[in-house]
């Protein structure tokens, strides 16, 4: 246990990955590793792993909130661990993801132009030109790069707001890819049964 | 008087913070879904309680050694009343 393996450094991962986003937007693409990854580890093995050892968020919230002490570590409100939020705002949070490749398909099919804009908790656009230099390929890449990037830093705002507030990792109860995993393993789990 | 931590099973997300926080090892997750603590290897020491982040896990005494392993419900008797 106390001996760090190399997958506990994995939260300078996420670190690098939300500043490269601040030069250049195309980076957002690496992200989808923190989304198939996860799927893929609970849908083949059945558990958690993911969250358990290789998360890099869940490291990052922990170091700050923890080492650092950003962190008033109370207990969170009942309602916020409760399933109905917690699937509620997963269903939520998939909506708004819906949403986001809908806006990526219209730029793809050329009836939207490229929007460069950061979307911040799905309602504050900021202007992002500065890390965009143009794509090889379909101005849609670019947009699916803004849209994920927004994704991306909108949760990890949230993750520090309730890592502020509550402990290090209470982003971890109602984060949508560990709910999606442990509903994938609660289903696979029940199979074996 | 021993004390053993108990997971709320209905209430964890399987983050696996009370896992890492674990120094015994007493700490699995399983299948994914919930976090089983091994009477046998718990100390009782709350570390597993401080990092949960749900906040779910409560340190309890118990009466006897346990009997079963990965059993969180029989032979635990609360003393405190
Ligand atoms: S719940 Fe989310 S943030 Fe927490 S470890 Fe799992 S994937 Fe990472
Ligand atoms: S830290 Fe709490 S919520 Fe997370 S797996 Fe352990 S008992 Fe469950
Ligand atoms: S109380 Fe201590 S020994 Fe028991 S499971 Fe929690 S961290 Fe491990």
């Amino acid at each position: 246990m106390s001996k760090k393996k190399w997958y506990d450094y994995l939260w300078l991962f996420s670190c690098t990955y939300l500043i490269l986003g601040f030069f250049n937007i195309l980076f957002a693409w690496l992200g989808l590793i923190c989304f198939v990854t996860p799927l893929a580890i609970s849908l083949i093995n059945g558990n958690k792993a993911y969250c358990n050892k290789y998360c890099g968020r869940g490291q990052l919230f922990s170091l700050l909130g923890g080492r650092f002490g950003l962190s008033r570590k109370k207990d969170m409100p009942m309602w916020m661990k409760t399933p109905y939020f917690r699937y509620g705002f997963l269903l939520f949070f998939l909506t708004m993801f819906g949403i986001m490749i809908w806006n990526t398909y219209l730029v793809f099919a050329g009836a939207e132009s490229l929007r460069q804009v950061v979307t911040l908790l799905w309602t504050f656009k900021v202007p992002w030109q500065w890390a965009y230099r143009g794509t090889l390929f379909s101005a849609g890449v670019a947009q699916f790069a803004f849209g994920f990037y927004s994704v991306m830093l909108t949760s990890t705002i949230l993750g520090l707001v309730t890592m502020i507030l509550f402990k290090p990792r209470s982003w971890c109860v109602y984060c949508p890819m560990g709910t999606m995993t442990q509903m994938i393993c609660r289903i696979k789990a029940g199979r074996n049964n | 008087m021993k004390k053993k931590a108990f997971v709320n099973q209905k209430l964890c997300v399987a983050c696996g913070c009370c896992l890492k926080a674990c120094k015994l090892g007493a700490v699995s997750i399983p299948t994914g879904v919930y976090a089983v603590i091994d009477a046998l290897k718990c100390v009782g020491c709350g570390m597993c309680e401080k990092n949960c982040p749900a906040g779910i896990i409560t340190i309890s005494k118990v009466n006897q050694e346990p009997v079963e392993q990965k059993n969180l419900t029989k032979g635990m008797v609360d003393t405190d009343e």
